[in-house]
């Protein structure tokens, strides 16, 4: 089990740089192509749903949590992110990307997204 | 056929086009035949574009739409020969798909060249293993590291998904396709604002995002289903979502 740290400002010109890191580390964590492509994409909604209130200042923070069955990547919102709407648009879209995809406030209020995407057994 | 011969078969169909009103099954049908008979025409241009680090079959998918344009579009009238007439639009289009997706940054030669590998190494694998393969299984095909295959990804990536152009002339069952979205997105909220950005989508556009969100279809599945590579499946998901999201935001 490896873990990958990142934090970057919750501004929309950093969601680039971890979507690299996300196709990068999913790329040795053994995903296939199509679900790379996807984890791509539920980072970017990801992302844009915790910056979504456009915060001042602040940060996101990325944690990547390899296990030999499955990639774990959460994201954790700026102070003052409200949580997700599981009828929104973006839900709907997340929930489509990975395999599984929740929701947690912590107790200083910070909105975590937790996405979980399979490592699809190959022989 | 003599080329005399094959240009009078060629003014004799689009004579009956004429004649035919459009949507009918018979107007259909020599449509078609005429796509069929041109679809070599098209194959020949796309190749002189070849090299230029997209999929031939992706080339040959737009030079096709430029074709059905030009079909839909030629008057015999006018005297011009048909292949004269279409040459220029089917070339077109194939332009169009470059500009469209032109390198957002410069990528280095050899990272497009190994991008394009990559690329048709995971079309080959895809059919053979009849799933998306792993970036190790294309490594181990190209005989290169997963840190390369990584590369290549990030950089076909790379390609400008900023130009959402408004393809004005989608000839076919907007209504159908809009229909099915619409139905599939009971329930969502902003369902009212999302609409008109859903409106400003092409046809292919929306069938794609219909398949991957409310139809569960992997990027590979539409790949297939439409003819077109994964990395473009990819590109175009990435271009409608980020509209949508701007659109929603704003």
């Amino acid at each position: 089990m490896n873990t990958i740290d990142l934090a970057v400002p919750a501004a929309p010109e950093y969601v680039g740089l971890i979507r690299s890191a996300a196709a990068h580390i999913a790329a040795h964590a053994d995903l296939t192509i199509d679900a790379i492509d996807d984890l791509r994409l539920a980072v970017d909604e990801a992302f844009a749903v915790l910056i979504a209130h456009k915060p001042e200042s602040g940060a996101v923070t990325i944690r990547f949590t390899i296990h030999s069955e499955q990639l774990d990547i959460e994201l954790t919102g700026p102070t003052g992110s409200p949580p997700p709407d599981k009828t929104s648009f973006a839900w709907t879209v997340l929930s489509a990307l990975v395999h599984e995809v929740s929701a947690q406030t912590n107790p200083a209020g910070l909105v975590t997204l937790l996405l979980t995407a399979k490592v699809v057994a190959s022989a | 056929m003599p080329k005399d011969d094959l240009r009078s078969a060629d003014r004799e169909m689009f004579e009956q086009l004429a004649a035919l009103e459009a949507g009918t099954s018979e107007h259909e049908k020599i449509r078609a035949a005429l796509i069929e008979r041109h679809l070599p025409l098209v194959t020949f241009m796309a190749r002189k574009f070849a090299d230029r680090g997209e999929p031939l079959d992706d080339l040959i998918q737009v030079g096709t739409i430029g074709l059905i344009k030009a079909i839909d579009r030629f008057e015999i009238s006018k005297g011009f020969e048909f292949s004269t007439f279409a040459t220029p639009t089917i070339v077109g289009e194939i332009k169009r798909h470059f500009r469209d997706k032109t390198w957002a940054v410069r990528v280095p030669r050899r990272l497009q060249e190994l991008g394009a590998s990559v690329t048709k190494a995971t079309t080959e694998l895809t059919q053979k293993l009849d799933r998306s393969p792993t970036p190790k299984e294309i490594a181990k095909h190209l005989g290169i590291t997963v840190d390369e295959v990584a590369e290549a990804l990030e950089s076909n990536a790379a390609y400008s998904t900023v130009s959402l152009d408004v393809t004005s002339d989608t000839s076919t069952s907007i209504g159908e396709s809009f229909g099915a979205l619409d139905e599939a997105l009971e329930g969502v909220e902003y369902r009212e604002s999302l609409k008109p950005l859903l409106a400003q989508l092409d046809d292919r556009e929306k069938r794609i995002l219909q398949m991957r969100f409310f139809d569960n279809l992997s990027q590979s599945q539409i790949a297939t289903e439409l003819g077109i590579s994964q990395m473009h499946v990819s590109r175009i998901l990435t271009k409608v979502l980020s509209h949508l999201r701007e659109g929603l935001i704003s």
